[in-house]
């Protein structure tokens, strides 16, 4: 039974605060692409707000060619991609294990990787980077890669976790009943049915690999290595930023970020209308 | 059943990947941070033990108190702003056409795809007392309510705190609006059956069936608040002064400033054990048994 | 999803086969070295490409990478050193940082390279302490002088509101009156940053007592003692009367220099470093202007009472685990003299660090503030470190946080003195 929308008060009124929060939200690309044209002058006194009065371009062609862009976009999306294949395969596999097998301590074990969402960055990061000297991954993408990986373990469990524990567990019985292993009830029948909250898990990592800027800057010494959110440093001065070029930086470096987002969540969006996983 | 569900081998096999990492790479460099919390340390050089002093100078620290209280004030914004939003959010976008549900999704979480630094400068000239929008606003609409917000000993925290909940609203409302799909829509059709207003149906059935989303959502919330340094390192260096300390950011100035990273773990190691307290309290009270769909 | 799985899969297989760090090829001729040093404005950049061109020419199998220096408070640099993967040549500065390096042993004593390849000997006596560190052994390169703190102040913004130029600290605070009724501020701040608030506070303190905050971090004086509550006090006054803005904190430098450069404010404070900036934008209706003394009868001494003009340790540094140490040290010592050379031939500024300019042609005209202070130099009675910092970095800290409160006016003069003492046990 479809209920159709009526045009009351309450609802017009609705759909307005909807789309103003909408337009509220957008407004910070709008001004990132702005202020990535102007000067520091328009920026901060004349014009922050506004559409950019004399078009900067060359804070693009200075962003361009004081680092390294192509070499530092590939660092990234090499960081990013290998980061979310090994994080996704392993955490499913690990919340799987704690949320429906049976073994001792298994609450336990789940709360224990909380922990690692709570770690501040700044305190660990000088151990972290000699550990990552005596693991012999410095200068490599693996000296990000690996720290990547375990920070980002929290998260995912967390969400997966949370839905693999709404799932029936006659899943598990009928794929026994038919004689599956373990590995393959997992692989052909608990995945499918957890599509969306991986789709959603691979969003989340995306924003945060892609964007991580903190650990990069220590662990990505030589400059072949680095990702393009270190791209900014190069324009942090002694007494003085220059923000047109950082804007233009990051105007570069989120371009990917929203692509991949929209793509990502029409699939979150495919993957969630095939709901109700075992019915009859 | 309990023999393929326990089965010892596979266990290993799933368990051991996430284990070798968190060993490694999060609880060695956790058991480093509490042994240097008994130490003076600069970070590099070997560390000095001094037992528990540090521990002492903690509890009778000024800083350290308004720091916790600083991250209190920011986790109940945090929690009581993107929650209850997200969750208006999440159902009303379910409930319109298919052409706005693209757009409002992507809308809705594009501040949580730009960089901290970028939200942050957005907000430092919006909240500038004399051409920010904000008191521009008041102006236009004949207030007189013109704040310093991000100068004010009280107001600066609070408006800090907005910056960080407004810009990751978007992931509490991916997340709620992933755990409101997956409900499946039976429970809900029959109680509109039965004569329920949406709202209604909404709030006893679809709100508690997705407990589970709500745990998450609530320790993200709540421990992000915790943590937040980001926001306050660029939009006011922790000031003015100290006011918009928090226990992340004492840790910060005790590791740079001061040049002390002992005591810097300390602050840390209560950090830790501050979020840990309050994700174990809300695991145990929220979502306590498995809701099977 | 199906469909993305496998496609993502073809994607990680083609860029791994790239490889993930590209080997150094070091061959027995070409030598690389990296070096860490701020590259961004217009101050760091110019002089760098500079100093490589020449270096290229005295050097010509060495290449230099550049690695741009983070504004992050040392961890980069830290976290280097614990890892044992330093940059040959790096900018240092900060006494705690010193120390704990050369504890580590990532930096060692100097002073016989330098000896022999001839830095030392141009180095100004007067800058001894920017070379030499605490413990006797030099770590560091200077390649900029002491420099003293200064006030400017935008004569047009005077006349127009009919005032004098504030000879005593109490005519300050009336000038802060008066522009502020006006809506201008009258000494833009920016507090985001601590340390000026600091170098404020200092030029107050130094009012009354010529030591400045030296005094407090090497404990030869109390907190409590009249100079320090009395300038606590002022700027207290000064806040209060508006001459800071309404919202100083929000302040960076960037928005200050709008503000100064756009005949929005009427003065500004900084140190040398600004001089060609402030006439390059303002031209002449900007001055120079001694810093208001405490009173009437203390004018002439406070005349010659600088704030800054002392300098700490700091400079170009040389990695001590360097394969090619002594070339890192020559090329060090020469890096630092092409920087003092360029800023003289092309930025007319003159060098207090290194004595080598003397048959150099200038092609830039020096601003006539340069002509000043060179004559002002020679009078100078009383130096202080301009922004306070010294070994004490918890006092020196507080001491930035208290300062940048009273600054934007949520902390009383009282409780600064408290939250000071608390730290000195006094």
């Amino acid at each position: 039974m479809r209920t159709k929308s009526k045009f009351t008060v309450g609802s017009v009124a609705f759909r307005v605060f909807l789309y103003f929060y909408a337009v509220v939200n957008l407004y910070p690309i709008v001004w990132m692409l702005f202020y990535s044209f102007k000067d520091n002058a328009e920026m901060f006194v004349t014009n922050p707000f506004g559409f950019p009065k004399v078009f900067h371009w060359e804070n693009y062609v200075k962003a361009w060619k004081t680092f390294n862009i192509p070499v530092y976009f590939m660092n990234s999306v090499k960081v990013t991609v290998i980061t979310i294949l090994i994080t996704v395969t392993i955490t499913t596999m690990f919340a799987y294990a704690v949320a429906r097998m049976r073994f001792r301590g298994q609450e336990t074990l789940r709360l224990v990787t909380l922990i690692g969402m709570f770690l501040p960055l700044q305190c660990i990061m000088i151990p972290l980077a000699v550990l990552v000297r005596d693991l012999h991954i410095s200068n490599t993408l693996w000296a990000v890669i690996i720290p990547y990986v375990a920070f980002n373990i929290p998260f995912p469990v967390m969400v997966i976790y949370g839905y693999l524990r709404s799932l029936p567990y006659e899943l598990e019985e009928s794929a026994c009943i038919d004689g599956a292993t373990i590995w393959q009830c997992f692989i052909r029948v608990i995945v499918p049915n957890i599509k969306s909250a991986i789709a959603t898990v691979v969003i989340f990592l995306f924003m945060g690999v892609w964007n991580e800027y903190n650990l990069a800057l220590i662990l990505l010494t030589r400059n072949n290595l680095k990702t393009l959110p270190l791209g900014i440093v190069f324009f942090q001065g002694e007494h003085t930023n220059d923000f047109g070029a950082m804007g233009a930086t990051m105007v570069i470096a989120s371009i990917p970020t929203i692509i991949i987002y929209i793509i990502f969540s029409n699939q979150v969006e495919k993957a969630m209308t095939v709901s109700g996983a075992v019915k009859g | 059943m309990k023999k393929y569900l326990g089965n010892k081998l596979m266990i290993g096999i799933f368990i051991m990947p996430v284990c070798a990492f968190i060993a490694v790479l999060i609880l060695y460099p956790l058991f480093i941070l509490v042994k240097n919390s008994f130490t003076t340390w600069d970070g590099l050089n070997p560390a000095v033990f001094t037992g528990i002093a540090n521990y002492k100078r903690i509890f009778k620290d000024p800083l350290f108190y308004k720091s916790l209280k600083n991250g209190v004030i920011y986790a109940i914004i945090q929690t009581c702003y993107q929650i209850p939003l997200a969750t208006l959010l999440a159902f009303a976008v379910k409930s319109v056409t298919n052409g706005e549900k693209k757009f409002f999704r992507i809308a809705y979480y594009i501040p949580a795809v730009l960089s901290v630094t970028v939200v942050c400068q957005l907000w430092v000239r919006i909240y500038d007392a004399d051409y920010g929008l904000i008191n521009k606003l008041f102006e236009i609409l004949g207030l007189s309510y013109q704040q310093n917000w991000l100068g004010g000993k009280d107001t600066a925290i609070r408006a800090v705190a907005m910056v960080g909940t407004w810009q990751f609203t978007g992931y509490q409302f991916i997340l709620l609006f992933s755990a409101a799909n997956s409900v499946p829509s039976d429970y809900f059709e029959a109680a509109l059956l039965d004569g329920c207003t949406k709202f209604k149906a909404h709030l006893r059935i679809t709100l508690p069936l997705m407990q589970e989303a709500y745990r998450y959502c609530l320790i993200i919330a709540f421990t992000g608040g915790l943590n937040a340094f980001a926001t306050m390192n660029i939009m006011t260096g922790g000031g003015p002064g100290t006011s918009t300390y928090t226990l992340t950011y004492l840790m910060y100035r005790s590791a740079f400033s001061v040049n002390n990273y002992g005591y810097g773990c300390t602050a840390s190691v209560m950090l830790v054990l501050q979020s840990f307290i309050f994700s174990l309290i809300v695991n145990r009270v929220i979502a306590r048994e498995q809701i099977i769909y | 999803m199906k469909r993305i799985l496998p496609l993502l899969l073809a994607l990680v297989m083609i860029v791994t086969l790239f490889p993930a760090g590209i080997a150094y090829a070091d061959d027995a001729e070409e030598i690389n070295l990296r070096l860490l040093v701020r590259y961004s404005d217009d101050d760091g950049i110019p002089r760098i490409n500079y100093s490589l061109e020449k270096l290229k020419e005295e050097f010509p199998n060495v290449n230099l990478e550049i690695v741009p220096l983070a504004a992050d408070g040392g961890l980069q640099l830290r976290t280097m050193a614990a890892t044992g993967d330093m940059c040959d040549i790096f900018e240092l500065s900060g006494d705690d940082t010193i120390a704990t390096l050369a504890k580590l042993g990532a930096i060692k004593d100097m002073t016989e390279d330098i000896k022999a390849c001839g830095y030392y000997d141009e180095v100004f006596p007067g800058e001894y302490p920017k070379m030499v560190f605490t413990d006797g052994n030099i770590y560091t390169l200077p390649f900029t002088g002491s420099e003293i703190g200064m006030l400017f102040a935008n004569t047009e913004k005077f006349e127009e509101f009919g005032l004098e130029i504030p000879r005593t600290i109490p005519e300050l605070i009336e000038c802060a009156k008066v522009f502020s009724a006006g809506g201008l501020v009258t000494i833009p701040i920016f507090a985001k940053e601590q340390w000026i608030c600091n170098a404020l506070y200092n030029a107050l303190v130094s009012r009354y007592d010529p030591r400045g905050l030296d005094a407090l971090q090497e404990g030869t004086a109390s907190v409590r003692d009249e100079a320090f509550v009395k300038a606590a006090q002022d700027l207290e006054a000064l806040a209060a009367a508006g001459a800071f803005g309404s919202s100083p904190t929000n302040m960076a430098y960037e928005n200050c220099t709008e503000l100064w450069y756009n005949d929005k404010s009427a003065m500004f404070l900084n140190g040398e470093w600004e001089s060609d900036s402030t006439y390059n934008n303002m031209g002449d209706k900007a001055i120079w202007v001694p810093f208001p003394a405490a009173s009437e009868e203390t004018y002439d001494a406070s005349l010659t009472a600088a704030f800054g003009g002392r300098g700490a340790a700091g400079g170009l540094s040389v990695c001590a685990w360097s394969e090619h140490y002594d070339l890192c040290v020559k090329i060090a010592a020469r890096m630092a003299e092409l920087w003092v050379e360029h800023d003289y031939i092309y930025r007319g500024k003159a060098c207090f660090a290194l004595d080598i300019t003397a048959d150099m042609v200038q092609e830039a005209t020096p601003c006539h503030f340069m002509t000043e202070l060179s004559e002002y130099r020679p009078t100078i009675t009383s130096t202080n470190i301009l922004s306070g910092n010294g070994a004490n970095q918890e006092l020196y800290t507080t001491c930035g946080e208290g300062t940048q409160s009273l600054v934007a006016g949520v902390m009383t003069a009282d409780e600064f003195i408290e939250s000071i003492a608390l730290v000195t046990g006094d």
